[in-house]
């Protein structure tokens, strides 16, 4: 679906930067989520959370990898690239 | 006749599994085997285990409040007593590694105290929540395992990572222990399980009330992570990411 990898990337940026950023901090599609502190690694469980509801399937555990999760940009070419997404054309997820 | 303790009772098996794990700051650590220089060398984990010296020495901050909480359960008493002793085991065993290897800053009571008083009142949880505490404290203490074990894998000089193998199998006793306990509440009340869910949910450290932050040794540890997410699913019978996604 790849029409659908830009809009994942929107929503997630959406809610990554309504939730998880801290204050005064705008993540973009390249910023690296963990690697600088910017994001508890612990909070990768909502990363995968929030994509799991996105794409519509389960994330393996062998899948759950700090460089699978390292960006915005890279969890969309790793999830969302082949998957039916769950995405919606506009406003929050399915 | 003799009376051997009931292994029935939990308490008497995690007595017993702590005296198989038992080891002495005194007698078991080589002191006069260290090499300080190699230790010297990686100043950055000397910091990192000075951090986790204090996060250890908040233990009668925190465990004392959990002692509280659980006053009318035998069995968690005598665990958390357990916990209590081997957080000060650890406490003393770090701080005497730093002051022998001659680390600074050097951890003052003043640094312990006033880490004392920074948390004591706002960490973020109902005074009251013991569920809720019982939770933050199993994941901390799963967490702190791996953090030692971590660092100890990283550790320059031998005896540095002696002392932090040991101390990362206590602190996976102490998770471990603190989930029986969980689960034996859930075995009375499973209406519990959404609390436990949520706290999980919310997880944030307990040393982070003492500390700010508390000290990482390996980023995004995937281990530690899934094994974090695993050990929730096993006593609430609910994947934590599904748990996520309905808060979404």
């Amino acid at each position: 679906m790849t029409d659908s990898r830009p809009r994942f990337v929107e929503l997630m940026l959406d809610w990554l930067n309504g939730k998880l950023a801290p204050p005064g901090v705008r993540i973009e599609a390249d910023t690296p989520l963990f690697r600088t502190g910017l994001i508890d690694s612990i909070r990768i469980l909502e990363l995968i959370a929030w994509t799991e509801r996105a794409t519509g399937r389960l994330i393996a555990e062998r899948e759950i990898q700090m460089d699978n999760f390292r960006t915005v940009a890279r969890i969309a070419d790793v999830f969302a690239g082949s998957a039916d997404l769950g995405v919606p054309q506009s406003g929050g997820l399915t | 006749m003799i009376c051997a303790p009931r292994q029935d009772r939990l308490y008497a098996r995690h007595a017993a599994a702590a005296e198989l794990g038992a080891w002495s700051v005194e007698r078991d650590i080589r002191w006069d085997a260290i090499d300080r220089r190699r230790a010297l060398s990686r100043p950055d984990l000397l910091a990192r285990l000075r951090d986790a010296a204090i996060v250890e020495s908040y233990h009668p901050v925190n465990i004392a409040r959990l002692l509280r909480l659980a006053c009318d359960d035998v069995d968690a008493g005598a665990l958390l007593s357990l916990e209590l002793y081997d957080g000060f085991k650890h406490f003393h065993g770090l701080r005497t590694y730093l002051e022998a290897v001659g680390h600074e800053p050097a951890i003052t009571d003043a640094d312990i105290l006033a880490a004392r008083r920074g948390g004591a009142d706002d960490d973020g949880l109902a005074e009251g929540d013991l569920i809720a505490r019982l939770v933050v404290f199993m994941l901390s203490e799963h967490l702190a395992s791996y953090f030692f074990r971590r660092l100890g894998e990283q550790a320059p000089e031998p005896i540095m990572a002696e002392l932090l193998s040991l101390i990362a199998a206590d602190e996976a006793r102490h998770a471990q222990a603190t989930s029986d306990l969980l689960a034996k509440r859930i075995g009375m009340d499973s209406s519990i399980v959404p609390t436990i869910l949520d706290a999980a949910a919310r997880f944030r450290h307990f040393g982070e009330a003492a500390l700010g932050s508390v000290p990482i040794a390996l980023p995004g540890d995937p281990i530690a992570i899934r094994s974090f997410a695993a050990r929730i699913e096993h006593l609430c019978g609910v994947r934590l990411v599904d748990h996520l996604k309905a808060s979404l």
